[in-house]
């Protein structure tokens, strides 16, 4: 993707896990990028094969999947109306998607004419991916997701688990008690005031479907990494999480959408590939671990030290 | 919450009451606990979990209000009375689970979603599909299983390791498939 777009995450020179949520200013949830056809075509492939892996909710949530449904689809009809339409006949809705040439007819809140649940209908529109979670007291459950491009999380195993919980692998979140902040931060957030932050990782191959069900097959490249192909495998993988209180269920929706920037390209931007150096340099070994990069950590970083030192020169 | 120590804390700083269920497992943990919630002050009561536990929902809906509860017991017992808090019109902010036995987890294959038998070894062969799981300590209270993941072959112990540990008796294989 042009770098002119890439959400670069960093802000200082080191990186460690805080509450790192901003106001989302514009509110818009949505973003449509010029990859949106073929990343929507890829996550309905996705669905088709792997349903089960890409799509889980509790029967409950049926109201909350349609608040979804209808702010989703009335913000893409506004904001990016050349590529999106929604309009209204009494309970009957007309949504058309110009990306893709299609339409779909269906009445409000009744499932059964979309042919599928709303959250699994809409997010066959969106290229986010779409996680639910409600708020029982005081704390966030997960309790339904459209998933098909995963930083190597499951949804399947992480169904019905709390936000507590759901971070117990992080190294130190849970411990520190950082998870148990943003957690009451959250269930803080009002309607109408949607929030944002940024998450990193660095994935070897271009793949957006980094999902742990699927790791023996993507999982080896960690180890393929050189100092000939580093360039051009690894590839910083950011997504952007928005968070939004839905008004009537008080569930909050995540959506996240993903990137990934070849190395080669980054460093074109000498002050992120600086910024990068510097944050792997400093980075934390348990971090290091979690995140995957140890088996080409140093690698990247002499190819990035290497880079600067030939523009220094 | 499972093994989540800031909660507990802040939950022992709230409350004047806990009672504490505990099994032979979690008998260690309870002690502990309890020393900790007397020099707090706290009122305590510990009850052992043996049987069916008949009258535990009539005991616990007779306890004063503001009343908090910590279970420490291995997880198969914690999955069996979890069920009879919530019946008992306890929440998950009033119930502290504290699981015993770490390690002796069923493991969930991300693989192909099938259940394998606990489990003390880092990693284990899916008995479902046959693939190297390494076995983490993220448990699932729906699954009542930890985390198995992928593991690659540049991850792999070496092939003879993964033999013995295929053919001991430790891997037997449950015939549960989510």
């Amino acid at each position: 993707m042009a770098t002119s777009r890439f959400p670069f995450p960093f802000t200082a020179s080191e990186y460690h896990y805080s509450n790192n949520l901003r106001p989302l200013d514009p509110p818009v949830l949505i973003q449509v990028t010029p990859e949106y056809v073929e990343e929507v075509r890829y996550k309905r492939a996705l669905l088709r094969q792997h349903h089960d892996r890409c799509y889980q909710s509790e029967q409950e949530t049926m109201t909350a999947q349609w608040e979804v449904l209808s702010h989703l689809f009335h913000e893409m009809a506004e904001v990016y109306p050349q590529h999106f339409t929604l309009t209204k006949q009494d309970n009957v809705w007309t949504f058309q998607n110009h990306l893709l040439q299609e339409q779909v007819q269906f009445e409000y809140l009744n499932t059964q004419s979309l042919g599928m649940e709303p959250l699994d209908f809409v997010g066959r529109h969106v290229q986010e991916d779409l996680i639910l979670m409600s708020q029982r007291d005081e704390e966030l459950v997960l309790c339904a997701g459209h998933l098909c491009f995963p930083g190597n999380w499951s949804l399947k195993f992480d169904a019905g688990m709390t936000f507590m919980d759901i971070h117990h692998p992080v190294p130190g979140i849970v411990e520190e008690g950082l998870a148990e902040k943003i957690q009451r931060f959250l269930t803080y957030i009002e309607t109408g005031r949607p929030w944002t932050r940024l998450n990193w990782s660095l994935n070897a191959g271009r793949r957006l479907d980094t999902s742990p069900e699927t790791f023996d097959e993507w999982g080896t490249l960690r180890f393929q990494v050189t100092a000939e192909n580093v360039a051009e495998l690894v590839h910083l993988r950011v997504e952007e999480q928005n968070l939004f209180r839905l008004p009537r269920t008080q569930s909050l929706l995540f959506t996240i959408h993903t990137y990934l920037l070849e190395i080669e390209k980054l460093v074109k931007n000498h002050a992120w590939r600086d910024q990068l150096y510097d944050v792997l340099r400093t980075l934390a070994p348990p971090l290091v671990e979690y995140k995957g990069i140890l088996p080409f950590h140093q690698v990247l970083l002499n190819y990035l030290h290497g880079e600067r030192v030939r523009d220094d020169g | 919450m499972m093994g989540d120590t800031t909660r507990w804390h802040r939950m022992m700083d709230d409350v004047v009451r806990i009672v504490i269920f505990a099994d032979s497992d979690g008998e260690k943990h309870s002690t502990n606990i309890e020393a900790e919630a007397k020099i707090r002050g706290l009122q305590v009561d510990i009850r052992r979990i043996d049987g069916n536990m008949t009258g535990i929902e009539t005991y616990l809906q007779a306890q004063p209000m503001g009343t908090r509860v910590v279970v420490c017991a291995t997880r198969s017992n914690i999955q069996q009375l979890r069920p009879r808090f919530v019946d008992a019109g306890y929440g998950n902010e009033e119930v502290f689970f504290y699981p015993a036995g770490e390690g002796h987890s069923r493991v969930f294959c991300v693989g192909c979603y099938g259940i394998n038998d606990p489990t003390t070894e880092a990693t284990n062969v899916c008995c479902h599909c046959g693939r190297q799981l390494a076995v983490s300590t993220h448990y699932s209270i729906r699954h009542d299983a930890v985390f198995g993941s992928l593991t690659v072959p540049e991850q792999r112990v070496p092939t003879s390791e993964v033999t013995r540990i295929a053919n001991s008796e430790d891997f037997a294989c449950e015939s549960i498939k989510h």
